[in-house]
């Protein structure tokens, strides 16, 4: 009798309690970056980016926990393979990062031989794509670049362009689509690839300069480069009317650091410098990052941002639905990824590419980068000619 | 074209001019040591980032940070030099393993003080135009070019004149009848690496003065050295720095004349055709062997 009436005592109390929420899922995301290497300036950024991404789901996210699982992969295709391997052995559903073509193909390869979808921001290079791995996801575009490029190009009415670009994958790949979408346009395009980290760029602008002659540069490169071929530019003052670059121009640390050097030059960006966000979100994520790295955010960064919040989010997604262990069914929820991030909308094709993907173009002027083209997100007004001389 | 060709001839020259002063730095430490410094190009690195320290910390221009810079260089050559002492077997072989670690160390040493961020000069007067008509060049390419025709000079000066050069010749070409003459080998050879050393120094400041640097290029760069000390024959500086003019120009006529992305293939089949008329390098021209 006793016993019955403290059972019933205590099934009594536990109906009045209130409903315990659903247990907080471990949301843990894996992934390679190049932190140290030839390509850990950007996977520094990257990787910087993708802990942001989970200081803000953790705030807006009560409900679960987003843990980031990061291994350096210092910039080498086997080390990058062995850190997916490593990451699909500790039951990460889920991994990605890395930059580089290089190194993204095979570290992508090991995770599709694993069945666990990747998910990069780190790779331009459309060939990956062309695998055709329906486990492989972008979160950026080449074309993104290529149709700003030629974007503005073709508002400035140019009729001739030299591309100078890396003879890597992602310069070759955008250099390509910005030669389709001018040579469209009836624009006469010279293209000049180049070794990155050449020692001395004036032979190649000097050739650019005398026989090429062209109304628009286009350069498609990396920070070093920029800065060599710009002091080249600057030099030998070769007649156009603009200069225009891919990634790392528009970006707070060229506004700061060398303001002269880039005077007048525009690059692809998706926010203006200083930066002025719309939303709460970018804002939060951007003085975040100040806190946090003791630094202006950019580009990569906010890709790296960009891709831990498509991540952090499928899981979530996958938690809800009590499917976290279920790599058919989060394989399915990236596919059906539609999500407006601060850095741009993300939904895949069916190659995996992110083709909702759009870029604008920023133009250093006095310190500052106003967004110059297109027309509806200008803050600025383009000032020809865009050159530093 | 007659433009283009004669102002791609005096930007190789200029370039080829700091292949030079890398090289020679490698090529002393290899003559005199026998040992192959793959760090090499890690110390002229190291001493650009001191530089860009010494700028943003002192206010100290790359040329006024030399002095700072050395002091930090000749104590990383001393510390290789040392461990290479370590292993006195099969020297030549151990040496590649131990500065190809030292190399390593030095690349992530870099990162962890300096991150992998790239560093430029802040000083514009090095990237303003040198005052020369016709012929485009910044004025720390100038500068330097000026400061490595000195070096050379008192390089060769030194080498030739004082006891201490000729001691360094003497160890180069015979380290047992040296030591049997009253040369210390060991001091003689730590010597050796501090001079590479004062040059890798130069070079650095050459380098942060002109270019952006990151962490990953020392690598590349003892590459280049390695390319030219092995084309111009091992023990002669006049040739060494004729190798290294040759690389810089022919770099620079490709990029101008036919691709930018063939440099290094154009500068690799001259380097083929060099070696194979003359299997010690352009040294075989003047069957010359000692450092002179």
């Amino acid at each position: 009798m006793t016993t019955r009436f403290i059972a019933a005592i205590t099934v009594s109390i536990l109906g009045l309690l209130p409903v315990a929420p659903a247990r907080a899922a471990e949301l843990k995301v894996g992934v390679h970056d190049a932190i140290t290497g030839s390509m850990g300036q950007s996977g520094v950024a990257m990787d910087q980016g993708l802990r942001v991404a989970v200081e803000m789901f953790n705030r807006k996210h009560r409900e679960h926990r987003a843990v980031l699982i990061s291994i350096n992969d210092e910039s080498d295709p086997a080390k990058a393979v062995a850190a997916v391997e490593k990451l699909v052995g500790q039951g990460i559903q889920l991994v990605g990062g890395g930059f580089g073509s290089n190194i993204i193909g095979p570290a992508s390869e090991a995770a599709h031989k694993a069945g666990v979808p990747y998910l990069t921001g780190g790779s331009l290079g459309a060939g990956l794509s062309r695998r055709g791995y329906k486990d492989f996801f972008r979160v950026i575009s080449d074309d993104a670049y290529s149709r700003a490029i030629a974007g503005v190009l073709g508002d400035i009415g140019v009729k001739s362009v030299s591309i100078l670009h890396v003879n890597n994958d992602p310069c070759t790949v955008v250099a390509d689509g910005v030669e389709r979408l001018l040579s469209a346009r009836q624009v006469k395009v010279t293209k000049h690839a180049f070794e990155s980290k050449t020692p001395d760029f004036k032979p190649i602008v000097n050739r650019v300069k005398l026989q090429d002659r062209p109304e628009a540069i286009v350069l498609l490169a990396y920070e070093p480069d920029y800065i060599g071929i710009m002091s080249a530019v600057r030099l030998l003052k070769p007649q156009v009317k603009a200069v225009v670059a891919a990634w790392s121009v528009a970006t707070a640390k060229m506004a700061k650091e060398k303001p002269d050097l880039f005077a007048g030059v525009m690059g692809t960006t998706g926010f203006p410098f200083p930066v002025q966000f719309s939303d709460a979100e970018a804002t939060e994520a951007a003085s975040y990052y100040r806190q946090a790295f003791n630094k202006e955010p950019d580009h990569t960064v906010f890709v790296g941002y960009m891709l831990g919040t498509v991540m952090f989010d499928v899981l979530r997604r996958a938690a809800d639905a009590g499917k976290l262990n279920d790599r058919a069914y989060i394989l399915e929820q990236v596919r059906k990824t539609r999500l407006a991030t601060m850095y741009g909308q993300v939904q895949f094709n069916a190659a995996g590419d992110n083709d909702a993907w759009s870029l604008m173009v920023g133009q250093h002027q006095n310190g500052a980068i106003p967004i110059v083209w297109p027309a509806k997100g200008a803050t600025g007004k383009l000032k020809l000619p865009a050159v530093p001389y | 074209m007659a433009e283009l060709i004669f102002q791609s001839v005096f930007s190789g020259l200029l370039t080829g001019a700091y292949y030079g002063l890398i090289a020679l730095g490698m090529a002393l430490v290899f003559s005199t040591t026998r040992v192959v410094n793959l760090a090499h190009g890690e110390l002229v690195l190291l001493a650009a980032y001191v530089s860009y320290q010494a700028e943003t910390t002192l206010g100290l221009g790359p040329l006024l940070a030399i002095p700072l810079a050395g002091a930090v260089v000749v104590v990383a050559a001393i510390a290789t030099m040392q461990l290479v002492a370590l292993k006195s077997r099969d020297r030549e072989v151990a040496s590649l393993l131990i500065t190809f670690g030292i190399g390593i160390i030095l690349t992530n040493g870099m990162v962890l003080v300096w991150s992998a961020d790239f560093r430029s000069t802040q000083a514009r007067w090095y990237i303003e135009p040198a005052p020369l008509k016709a012929l485009p060049a910044m004025n720390g390419e100038v500068l330097f070019f000026a400061i490595t025709g000195v070096l050379v000079v008192v390089l060769w000066w030194w080498l030739n004149r004082t006891w201490y050069g000729r001691a360094l010749r003497a160890v180069a070409s015979n380290r047992v009848s040296a030591g049997l003459l009253g040369i210390r080998p060991r001091r003689t050879e730590l010597l050796a690496f501090v001079v590479a050393a004062l040059l890798a120094t130069i070079a650095g400041g050459a380098l942060y003065a002109t270019r952006a640097i990151e962490p990953p290029m020392g690598g590349p760069l003892t590459t280049k050295a390695f390319v030219v000390t092995v084309l111009a024959g091992v023990g002669s500086m006049p040739f060494l720095l004729a190798a290294a003019l040759l690389i810089g120009v022919v770099e620079a006529l490709t990029a101008a004349l036919l691709s930018p992305a063939l440099q290094d293939v154009a500068t690799m089949v001259v380097f083929l055709l060099v070696l194979f008329a003359l299997p010690t390098g352009l040294s075989g021209l003047a069957g010359r062997k000692v450092v002179s």
